[in-house]
Parts: structure tokens; C-alpha cells; sequence
């Protein structure tokens, strides 16, 4: 099938945060795109099943059943997997692979995809980070730096609204804010006492896609002021916080230029030998299974990091044989993700006469302080850390009858505030973290499953002490009692925070990506989700998945326009 | 755990298999709660030990669904397999302590006997304790989830629209 009906300008294959910017600036410079979804569509407003609902009203109360909790032992792993927002997870049955080492591989197939269900944490890299491999001598050197990427961060930012303070912090550049939440008096209280302790540690606001100021561009998208709901997993019917669904795609169907077709899985991208080049991708329907080929001059791969992966790999031709653009045969290999083990809680008794009202969708975060301007620990890199902080309620339940009863009247505020930090630690990217194509298992579709071989290291176990004993410390010094470190064994994956595999790099000889994304062998390609990360760094990623993939897109736009591409 | 042991023996008795130990025919008007043999009887005695646990107050603090209701459909379909295998265990169990205890049924106790019964079990920490325990701690959820409650003792907000951080008490 080769009609008009299925050739377009671009191709974007996956739905999600990363596509979504790829397809907004496709659609929106006149270029016809297909925005490929392997799962169903989920429209703003209306595809929100359970959005109003209160808690009450949930049958389990937000508790998830035996059963589901039996057949979906990855999915139920992520803690957002609960009752009001389950449907928008992959359950583990209908999508399975290979756990060659355990690992929780968490994911939403829709329209939106993760967007929906995100943290919403918007935390740009310094430059620091990106010298980071560069420095410690591991991974490769990025090709790019924080001043390639600077512009494209305040691009999304004004687009998606993020809330935050200006810090002046090198090690976290300011961006083109929204105003903060209030803060709370212990969160305050902390940040002042690491001021006195620490030159080089800082406990601020921590940014996030919030919108808290109605601005001419918010309107225009048909969203709302964040009302605080801290629901957002179930989507938001204000649009008070970013998702793909009511910002980016919307956006571009209303350019008329762009073609969304969910339920369609993308099996691998067709490679014409004669043209040297990619030509369009190979579909199943995720429904019918009927298989479709669509054409494009250029194709940008944003299904998520693993699947992205995948679909490469699966991309076989008589050129590449170990899959698309794999000369260096690197594809697959130096996945990383986030160390999020370590958890830190303990009680602080010197705000007895003050409490908090209301609710706000952030807490706070502590940007990386180890190894930032030199090597100075016995492992490589760091951690930030989030850091909370809530008025502690008793309600005594010991008894039974009337008593009990009585008792639970009597719920109160104990004057106590329970604080509590957890460490988001920095990966090394290494070759024996990879993912391959299974050898014999396949999915539903006829693809091959995943095999997923990814693990801790020495490094982590070192990084997960030193946050033990240096938020011991801090704790400490700011007075906090009844200090409690917990290793929460979580796996790797089960961060959301998976990286790499089609690593960006300025040698084709070991990275896959050049410093706009493209794929060194075979130009029309380009890969701006998780994968293309050359190291992970501490911050959540999905800012610079998004800033990345607007700055890739105009970039295949102004190479279009020049008959590059 | 002396639980434990009694399931072992149990597991023992049928090869090695887990069955739930407490053979009955699930009464009809019960059989949305699929997972669980209950019969009518046994139904009551939950019902009755919930509002004895924690008196259900449907004018102050009134929920969508009853009491009976949340705290059979939390155990159907919140229990694992074992969980369940124990909870039943554990009625059978409750039902013969009452009867070497009191030389009666839970039923015709009186009220005071019932609530030290309920009292000395829970403390207790065996099989009869899980079951009793449950059913308290589901009570207690659907107590502490009606509006009511979560609104005005829990100051809960649905949607604050304002954080107000530093507010003296």
C-alpha cells in the first residue's frame, strides 16, 4: 500500500510527552505528521473516567483487589497503580517480557502516555550534568550542553507552565517560571538551618508543571488554574497541571495537519536500500492485527525508552542487520535509570503552635551536591533528594464501641510535624545494562518480547550510604528526632526513570545519536525520548525529553525546508 | 503463629492443597461476594461484630454503601487466597472459643460479654484474632472514609485551590 492516504511529511511513533512536542512543532510548521499510539486514545476531559470522583465513592476505597494485585505484580509495584487511576497502566499480562534480571517496567500505552499518570516534576540539567560523563571518564561525552538546550527549556516551559521559584543555583538553572505555592514553616525552617550548616546545599521549592497564573497561551490551550487537587494520575478536568492530552495533541489536530491514529503498534521502521535511507514504518493494528506501512521523509521514534529500543532493534535490514543505525553495535546497551532506594523520616517538634491548611501539588527538593565541581566521594556522581514536610494527625483506634467511636471524634493535630526526604540517585551507564530482542518469545502482535538485563551496582550501594549518613547528618543538625533510614529494595524500572540504549554521542563509532538526535547512519531518523540519553543525571526527565525533542523537530523542519532531508 | 500451624495441618490433611477450611454452601443472597462460603448466619455474625467494634452511624456519617456491605465486599475482594483461607478459619475458630468459653453462641451473649469477648480475642494474636481484626480494620476504614468524617475531622479538601503553610493553631 503505497497511496497518498498513507504517505505523509513525518512519521512520530508514541503518543506521549516526547512525541507530543515532536508533533506539535511538525503540525504546527505545515508539516502533515502521523502521530502513531500502540494503545487507545484518551481524550481531555472526556476519557477521565474517574477524575471527580471522591473517595468515598471508590468501592476499594483506592485499594487494589487480590486479584490485581496477583496478575499485575510489576504494574501494582508502581504506587501510583491504584484504584482510580489503574486504567491508564499496562497490565502485565497483556504486554509481558523478559526479566532477565528483576526489573519493574512500568507503562501506560495511550494517548498521553505517561503524561497522565507523571509526578510532574520539572527540573532543568545544568551543565554540569551534561559534562559529567565527559569529566568522570564513563558512558561517552554528551554532544551537546546545558547552552544547546538552554533556549529549548524556556521554550517548553512557557508552553506547559511550571511553577517555581528563582533560586540563582548554577548546579539549577532557573527557568521561565509561574509563581510558587506557599510554602510550609518546617520546609522553611529546614531550608534555613542547611543554609547555616552548608555552603553548597540548598533546600528549595521544587518545580513543577503546575499552572498557578493564567497567562494568554494557557487560555488559548483551554486550560485552567491548578486547584490543588493532587489527583492528577486520574488527568485533570481543569488542565491545572501538563499533560499531553490537553495541551500538545489537541494543539496539533487543530493545525489540521496532523493525523493521530491510536491502536497501533509499530512493529519496525522500513529501511530502503537502494535509497540509503529510512522510508516509513512497519504497523499492526493493536485491534485487528492487520498490518499497514506508512511513509514519511522523516521519522522521529518516541514510544518510550524501551520500546523505542525495541522498535530499532526489531528494524533489521540487509544494511543493518543488528538493527537500525546499529554499526556501532551499542544499540540496547547502557540503559540507566534513577536510584531511588533510600528513604530518610524522622519527626520535628519545633512548630507545635503552627499547622498547614489546604494542599499543594509539590514538596521540596535538594539539588545535587556531591561530586559537582570535582571528584570527591569513592563513587561516581550523586543524588538530589525530595524533602516534605506535614503536620502529623493521631486518631486512636485501640479501643472498641462507643469508646472507639469517641476516640475517632477526637482526631487531632499532634503538633508534631513527620518530615521525610528520598534520594534520586544518578546511574552509571554501563554496557551490560541492556536490553535484546527475546530469541523465541514474541507478544501479541508477532513482536519480540523484551529481555531485560539491568541491575544495580557498587556505585549505587555506595551512593544509597552516603545519602543515608549525609541526610543522617542534616537531619540531625536541623533537630529533627526519631530518624529513620529505610532501604526500600525498590528495582530497577520501578523509578520510571529508564534511559539510554540509543545513546546520543559524538562518535557514530560508540553512540547511535549525533547532537540533534539524528541517527549517525541513517539521517531521517531521530530519537528524542529517554533513550537517547547518553547519562541520566539526578533530575526527573521529562523536561529535557521534551526540550530535546522541540529542538530536534525544528531542527528536521529547517532541514526539510533545505532539501536536506 | 498458632494460624499457621492449623493451616499447615490443615494443608496436611487434604495433600498438600490450600482449600478453605470451612465447608458450606454459599448463601444465594450472597453470592456477590464470590470468594467467600458465607451462609447467612455467618453473615450476621460479621454484621454484628462490626457494629459492635464500631457502631454504625448512618444519620452523622452516612456512606454510599452499608457497613455489611463494604466490610464483605473489602474481604471478597481485598484477601488473598491465604488471607481468605485464615479469615474463614478464623470464624469457625471464634465461633468454637465462644462456645468452650461461654458454653454459648456469640448471639445470645450479652452485650457487655460480647464487647470483653471481642476485647480478649483481638488481643489475642491467633487465627480468631485475624478474623476479628479484619473486621475492625475495615470498620474503621469505612468509618473514616464517610464524607462526614474526612471533611470535618480530617479536614479533608477536595480541592483547596490555596496552601496556607504557616497557619498558628
Amino acid at each position: 500500500m503505497t497511496d497518498n492516504t498513507n504517505t505523509f511529511d513525518t512519521i512520530v511513533v508514541g503518543a506521549g510527552m516526547a512525541g507530543g512536542w515532536a508533533a506539535k512543532e511538525f503540525s504546527e510548521q505545515g508539516m502533515k505528521t502521523l502521530l502513531l499510539e500502540r494503545g487507545p486514545n484518551v481524550e481531555h476531559l472526556k476519557d477521565y473516567p474517574t477524575t471527580n470522583m471522591q473517595p468515598w465513592e471508590f468501592k476499594h476505597r483506592g485499594q487494589l483487589t487480590a486479584q490485581e494485585i496477583a496478575e499485575n505484580p510489576v504494574a501494582s509495584s508502581c504506587y501510583a497503580f491504584r484504584e482510580d487511576a489503574k486504567h491508564f497502566f499496562v497490565k502485565d499480562k497483556d504486554h509481558e517480557y523478559v526479566q532477565k534480571k528483576p526489573f519493574d517496567w512500568i507503562r501506560g500505552y495511550q494517548v498521553g502516555g505517561k503524561s497522565i499518570m507523571w509526578a510532574r516534576q520539572v527540573q532543568r540539567w545544568s551543565s554540569y550534568d551534561f559534562e559529567g560523563p565527559g569529566r568522570d571518564g564513563y558512558a561517552v561525552e554528551w554532544p551537546i550542553g546545558y547552552n544547546d538546550l538552554a533556549d529549548w527549556y524556556t521554550y517548553v516551559e512557557r508552553f506547559v507552565g511550571v511553577s517555581g521559584n528563582k533560586d540563582g543555583l548554577d548546579i539549577l538553572p532557573d527557568g521561565d517560571f509561574l509563581k510558587p505555592w506557599e510554602t510550609n514553616c518546617v520546609e522553611d525552617y529546614f531550608s534555613q538551618k542547611i543554609k547555616e550548616h552548608y555552603t553548597d546545599r540548598h533546600v528549595i521549592y521544587g518545580r513543577c508543571a503546575h499552572l498557578t497564573e493564567s497567562k494568554p497561551q494557557f487560555i488559548e490551550q483551554g486550560r485552567g488554574l491548578c486547584m490543588s487537587r493532587r489527583i492528577c494520575q486520574r488527568g485533570c478536568p481543569l488542565g491545572g497541571y501538563f499533560n499531553a492530552n490537553s495541551t500538545l495533541i489537541p494543539w496539533a489536530l487543530k493545525t489540521g495537519n496532523l493525523t493521530l491514529r491510536p491502536n497501533t503498534v509499530v512493529h519496525s521502521i522500513i529501511y530502503d536500500e537502494e535509497q540509503q535511507k529510512a522510508v516509513g514504518v512497519r504497523v499492526v493494528d493493536a485491534i485487528t492485527k492487520e498490518t499497514t506501512e506508512y511513509f514519511a521523509k522523516v521519522i522521529f521514534v518516541t514510544a518510550a525508552t524501551l520500546n523505542t529500543n525495541l522498535i530499532l532493534m526489531n528494524s533489521k535490514s540487509k544494511r543493518f542487520p543488528n538493527g537500525l543505525g546499529n554499526d556501532s553495535g551499542v544499540l540496547g546497551k547502557y540503559i540507566a535509570f534513577h536510584n531511588y532506594r533510600g528513604v530518610i523520616r524522622a519527626q520535628h517538634e519545633g512548630h507545635a503552635n503552627f499547622t498547614a491548611e489546604g494542599g499543594k501539588p509539590t514538596s521540596h527538593y535538594i539539588p545535587r551536591f556531591r561530586n559537582v565541581y570535582r571528584q570527591e566521594t569513592d563513587f561516581l556522581r550523586g543524588y538530589a533528594a525530595g524533602f516534605g514536610a506535614r503536620p502529623q494527625r493521631e486518631t486512636l483506634t485501640d479501643d472498641i464501641g462507643e469508646y472507639l467511636k469517641k476516640d475517632l471524634l477526637r482526631t487531632q493535630e499532634t503538633g508534631v510535624w513527620n518530615v521525610n526526604s528520598h534520594m534520586m540517585g544518578e546511574t552509571i551507564p554501563k554496557e551490560t545494562n541492556q536490553v535484546t530482542l527475546d530469541p523465541e518469545k514474541v507478544d501479541q502482535w508477532g513482536i519480540p518480547q523484551l529481555n531485560i538485563d539491568v541491575d544495580y551496582d557498587d556505585n549505587d550501594e555506595k551512593m544509597l550510604k552516603d545519602f543515608f549518613d549525609e541526610f543522617t547528618d542534616m537531619f540531625t543538625k536541623a533537630g529533627f528526632v526519631n530518624i529513620q533510614t529505610i532501604d526500600n529494595h525498590r528495582k530497577p524500572g520501578n523509578d520510571i526513570h529508564e534511559m539510554g540504549g540509543v545513546r546520543m554521542g559524538k562518535d557514530p563509532k560508540t553512540s547511535m545519536l549525533n547532537g540533534w538526535n539524528q541517527m549517525h547512519h541513517c539521517k531521517n531518523v531521530f530519537v528524542t525520548d529517554g533513550a537517547c540519553m547518553t547519562s541520566t543525571s539526578t533530575q526527573n526527565p521529562s523536561l529535557t525529553f521534551m526540550a530535546i525533542s522541540a529542538r530536534a523537530a525544528n531542527y528536521a523542519i529547517d532541514q526539510m525546508k533545505k532539501g536536506v532531508l | 503463629m498458632k494460624r499457621r500451624s492449623a493451616l499447615q495441618k490443615i494443608a496436611w490433611v487434604t495433600g498438600g492443597a490450600v482449600v478453605l477450611p470451612y465447608y458450606c454452601e454459599t448463601a444465594p443472597e450472597l453470592i456477590t461476594y464470590n470468594r467467600l462460603p458465607l451462609t447467612l448466619p455467618d453473615r450476621d455474625l460479621i454484621d454484628t461484630l462490626s457494629n459492635l467494634i464500631l457502631p454504625e452511624d448512618t444519620d452523622g456519617f452516612p456512606t454510599l454503601e452499608t457497613r455489611l456491605d463494604f466490610v464483605l465486599t473489602m474481604v471478597n475482594d481485598g484477601l488473598d487466597e491465604q488471607q481468605l483461607a485464615d479469615y474463614m478459619f478464623g470464624m469457625q475458630s471464634f465461633r468454637t472459643h465462644v462456645m468452650t468459653t461461654y458454653e454459648k453462641p456469640f448471639e445470645e451473649l450479652n452485650e457487655e460479654e460480647q464487647l470483653n469477648c471481642i476485647g480478649k480475642v483481638i488481643d489475642c494474636g491467633d487465627e480468631k484474632s485475624f478474623f476479628v481484626s479484619t473486621i475492625k480494620g475495615l470498620s474503621l476504614r469505612h468509618f473514616m472514609t464517610s464524607e462526614n468524617y474526612m471533611k470535618n475531622y480530617l479536614k479533608f479538601e477536595f480541592m483547596p485551590g490555596r496552601y496556607n503553610g504557616c497557619v498558628p493553631v
